[in-house]
């Protein structure tokens, strides 16, 4: 389902083999979850790429950890759009539904995995049967082993996403932490030596972040 | 959590966001400086904690240059953060938990590559 903001000016979009959606969204995100771990995002990476319209419209994806988070994106009107599940797009108050995928886009969803076939020669890794058993109960799992040891080698070789990736890192918490550190000696040196009404809520809400890890 | 209560605070449509957006043209979704704003709130405490428990023992008799004419000033810059400085350096190790802040990153910037893909965001495929 492609969903929108409720207040959007973006009423109902035909979701068809000429669809542009990279020309649609113009400047805009689309949200959904990940398209490499996610289902719902692999679902709609599978479908754009049937309508011919991924590769065009990739740059213009904004990622989240779950399908949940990409709704609460769409819904605080930060991104344009979202692809998520229709069950999803319903139960949330503050998105509207502006577009279906047609069936036949889109593989069935599925709750079963398939088993992966052994099979050799792909990216230099095999894949071999392993069983692991707990308590009588045996689960069939597989395991990826490099077929040479050079494969080793080219785990260590990072790609210039990898490198924008760890760059942005660098600079994100270098630059929060120079941020941080006039303010945190300054509410430090409030909480330590003043005394003023309300010092026990804004000791709370500052150490809040500490209980509240996940998402 | 915190990502989401960022989100509501000051997303575009937030109490704090929209001000900001309007008057200042400031706008963090999608953006690295999001991403820097989510590690600076989550690794605030850890920073802070470390200041403050580093001042908060020395707060006898060391206060008492006030009474010897020292603007409140001089004696926090000359007293006050000297004796503090172990616990900001130590506060400093926060700089590990904004480089590994996952949850809160991904959730108020998302994960976009080449823009707001942090390691941690990249590494969860």
């Amino acid at each position: 389902m492609l969903i929108a903001p409720k207040d959007s000016k973006i009423d109902s979009v035909a979701i068809g083999p000429s669809f542009d959606l990279a020309k649609f969204i113009g400047d805009g995100k689309i949200a959904t979850a990940d398209v490499k771990s996610v289902p719902v995002g692999k679902y709609a990476k599978a479908a754009l790429e049937k309508l011919g319209a991924w590769e065009a419209a990739e740059p213009k994806f904004a990622m989240t950890e779950n399908v949940r988070a990409a709704l609460a994106l769409v819904a605080r009107g930060e991104a344009a759009l979202g692809i998520v599940y229709s069950t999803d797009a319903k139960v949330e108050p503050g998105v509207k539904i502006v577009g279906t995928f047609p069936t036949d886009s889109h593989p069935p969803s599925s709750i079963r995995s398939r088993r992966p076939q052994p099979r050799s020669g792909d990216g230099g890794l095999s894949r071999v049967p392993a069983v692991v058993g707990r308590q009588g109960h045996l689960r069939e799992i597989w395991l990826q082993v490099p077929d040479q040891p050079d494969d080793l080698k080219n785990m260590f070789e990072l790609s210039p996403t990898e490198w924008t990736a760890i760059l942005l890192s660098l600079r994100v918490a270098v630059i929060a932490t120079l941020v941080a550190t006039p303010l945190g000696i300054g509410v430090a040196w409030l909480l330590a030596r003043r005394n003023f009404w309300g010092k026990s809520v804004v000791d709370a809400l500052i150490h809040l972040p500490l209980v509240l890890r996940r998402s | 959590m915190t990502g989401y209560l960022l989100l509501l605070t000051l997303g575009r449509r937030g109490l704090v966001g929209a001000w900001l957006a309007d008057h200042l043209g400031i706008v963090f979704a999608f953006r690295w400086t999001g991403a820097a704003l989510a590690c600076g709130v989550m690794s605030f405490p850890l920073l802070c904690g470390r200041s403050d428990c580093r001042s908060r023992p020395s707060t006898g008799g060391w206060s008492r240059p006030g009474t010897l004419g020292a603007a409140p000033w001089q004696v926090f810059a000359t007293i006050t953060l000297p004796l503090a400085l172990p616990g900001v350096l130590a506060g400093w190790c926060s700089l590990c938990e904004a480089i590994g802040e996952f949850g809160a990153t991904i959730t108020f910037v998302s994960n976009i590559p080449g823009e707001t893909q942090t390691i941690s965001s990249r590494s969860i495929r």
